[in-house]
């Protein structure tokens, strides 16, 4: 279980990620419920305290919330915000590395626009 | 404290077993020989018998040294106390001191009331001419000296070396001087020497000098396992 | 489990003439589990061993709910420091067997919980009638493991747990002790020389360098500090400006720093044309505690 796991970010924004990627999955619907933090803290062999931070992390996002004596569920909701926070940092996250990736290859602006758009064309067809 | 003393009991009664053990092969290897019904029987069985009360002080050594250095780092690791574990240790040594004192009683005792033949060979089972008392004492000696041997080694092979060597000399200094104070034949003799005040009053100058080991040796026990550094 | 805090205060440690201990500072939180790293000779048993009154200091305080640890009875019972066992023990083997050592540790351990202990043993195979001198060193390790966990002390200590174990065991271990945190939320403090495999059990590590604490964080936080920055010499000597530059690999042009520093100095860093990848508690103890050696 701890393969998933890698050592390219911190664990606990893994963990969220990994949940917020259940939600758009539909793993997680609206009003279900999340592992909790030591289900997650053994199927990761991870310290429940970092699995804590994880969905803590999420729970000050609103996706998730807690429902005393029970546990985490998921917020209403919860996948248009998780789309929300992507989009935002989708500049950050995904445009400009492409670009400067582009750039230090000395493509122009059209060849890589061109490339987007062939790419665009592609995912439409599957 | 107690904690302590029934960890160190636990070994305790199973290395007295042994010494009974021992005592029960010996007496039952002196029946099939013939030792009591003949005087002039002469065996390891025989032999054994007659030397048993060394043979329980070198047990009695050899038990105190492990209890101060195996027992005492087990104890120590596990959370003990250092001032419970010592107490507990003068506990267990007092234990073996009087069990083995009952033994060598009934030892000294066994051919008299199972009617073997008498032999004059065997005078140190008379415990010094019939100051029993102070087979216990000796006892404790050689626990204080099996401890600290067991402690000094640890620390400095040369000076646990001459520990032990010293503990040697008093294990045969004290059989040596069983045998005389019984074998009233020799004593006679050297009575009447030039130096016979001195074997007059050597009993008493072993017994102080043996008690005044035995509590200075408890002191540096002491302070030794409150220094003790856990392996 | 109502642990209290052990602390210590100004300790200093030193074998004949050589100092081992300098001036130590160390605060144990309860509930938490604790992973102490450092190299061979940094001072990690010793100072455990101070730590638990088994072990003597020169000076300085070792303190549990404020009172001092030394000769406190209170504070002993609710330590368990399960060291490595040793198949020699002073002149001769270790002839104790597995059952008396257990036996012991019932003796002692106020919390101390047989089924627990006895279902350990199941699952690890071992022999109770063997002397631990009989024992291969993963069994030996086994036993370790077995009685810091049975113990069931609220504060827990273990040396070097997973010496000897192969690497499935060792997950085992941790699965383990993970298991028994949850139910127990007590406290552990774990010294190990295998740090990258652990590093994800640990809530905070406690860096031992040559008889210094160098850090006491929380884990995730202190990786987070660090990074690998990459790139042509140049460029990354003028993105590393301002930030703690802790070891440099260069081949050629190519040339390869340690950074730490703040995260947003960090971020601005990824503008410029350089590789930042992030550094896993391992490297980072490499950095910090290399000294320059063999890079």
């Amino acid at each position: 279980m701890r393969g998933t796991l890698n050592d390219q970010s911190l664990i606990y924004l893994q963990i969220a990620r990994m949940l917020e990627d259940d939600i758009l999955r539909g793993v997680y619907r609206e009003e279900e419920q999340v592992p909790s933090t030591n289900e997650l803290a053994r199927g990761y062999n991870i310290n429940p305290a970092t699995a804590a931070k994880g969905i803590n992390l999420l729970v000050a996002d609103g996706i998730l919330y807690k429902r005393r004596g029970i546990g985490m569920f998921v917020s209403k909701g919860a996948g248009d915000t998780v789309k929300q926070k992507r989009k935002a940092s989708f500049y950050d996250g995904y445009v400009k590395p492409l670009v400067k990736e582009g750039t230090s290859l000395a493509l122009t602006g059209e060849e890589i626009t061109a490339m987007i758009q062939q790419a665009i064309g592609e995912e439409n067809e599957t | 404290m107690v904690k302590s003393f029934r960890f160190l009991l636990s070994y305790s009664w199973v290395n007295l077993g042994a010494v009974f053990g021992f005592a029960a092969i010996v007496i039952v290897g002196c029946y099939i020989t013939g030792v009591p019904g003949n005087p002039n029987v002469g065996n390891l069985f025989e032999t054994y018998y007659a030397m048993f009360p060394t043979m329980i002080l070198l047990c009695l050594f050899l038990y105190a040294f492990a209890m101060c250095t195996n027992n005492l780092n087990l104890g120590l690791s596990m959370g003990a106390r250092r001032r419970d574990f010592f107490w507990a240790i003068q506990g267990n040594m007092a234990f073996y001191a009087v069990v083995c004192w009952g033994l060598q009683l009934f030892m000294s005792a066994f051919p008299a009331l199972a009617n073997w033949e008498i032999r004059d060979k065997w005078a140190l089972l008379d415990l010094f001419d019939g100051r029993v008392w102070v087979f216990p004492l000796v006892c404790m000696v050689l626990m204080v000296l099996g401890c600290l041997s067991g402690l000094v080694l640890v620390k400095s092979k040369i000076l646990g070396t001459i520990l032990v060597t010293i503990s040697i000399f008093v294990m045969i200094f004290v059989s040596a001087f069983m045998i005389l104070s019984a074998d009233t034949g020799v004593m006679n003799y050297l009575v009447e020497t030039e130096w016979g005040w001195l074997w007059t009053t050597l009993p008493r100058i072993m017994i102080a000098v043996l008690s005044a080991g035995a509590v200075g040796g408890e002191f540096l026990i002491w302070k030794v396992v409150q220094r003790y550094v856990v392996r | 489990m109502n642990a209290g805090i052990l602390k210590a205060e100004g300790l200093c440690k030193s074998y004949k003439d050589k100092e081992v201990l300098h001036n130590l500072d160390l605060t144990i939180e309860p509930g938490k589990i604790y992973g102490l790293i450092g190299r061979n000779g940094a001072g990690k048993t010793t100072l455990l061993g101070i730590l638990t009154a088994q072990n003597t200091k020169n000076s300085g305080s070792v303190t549990y709910n404020g009172q001092p640890v030394w000769e406190n009875q209170r504070a002993l019972n609710d330590i368990c420091f399960s060291r490595e066992l040793q198949a020699t023990l002073f002149s001769g083997p270790n002839n104790l067997k597995v059952k008396h050592y257990l036996k012991s540790a019932a003796i002692y351990y106020p919390n101390w919980d047989m089924d627990y202990a006895l279902r350990l043993l199941d699952e690890f195979k071992l022999e109770t009638k063997k002397k631990i001198s009989q024992l291969s060193k993963g069994q030996m390790s086994m036993v370790t493991i077995l009685i810091a966990l049975a113990s069931r002390a609220p504060i827990t200590i273990l040396d070097e747990p997973a010496a000897g174990l192969d690497v499935v065991m060792r997950e085992r271990f941790y699965q383990l002790l993970l298991e028994d945190f949850a139910q127990t939320n007590r406290t552990f403090i774990v010294s190990t020389h295998i740090i990258e495999e652990a590093a994800s059990v640990f809530e905070r590590v406690i860096i031992l360098d040559e008889g210094r604490i160098l850090e006491n964080t929380d884990t995730e936080e202190l990786i987070g500090q660090f990074r690998y920055v990459s790139g042509r010499d140049d460029v990354v000597d003028q993105v590393c400006n301002g930030l703690q530059v802790l070891s440099t690999h260069q081949m050629g042009r190519h040339k390869t720093v340690a950074v730490r520093g703040d995260m947003a100095k960090l971020e601005a860093a990824r503008e410029a044309d350089v590789d930042i990848a992030p550094m896993n508690l391992q490297n980072v103890f490499v950095s910090l505690c290399g000294h320059g050696d063999a890079q």
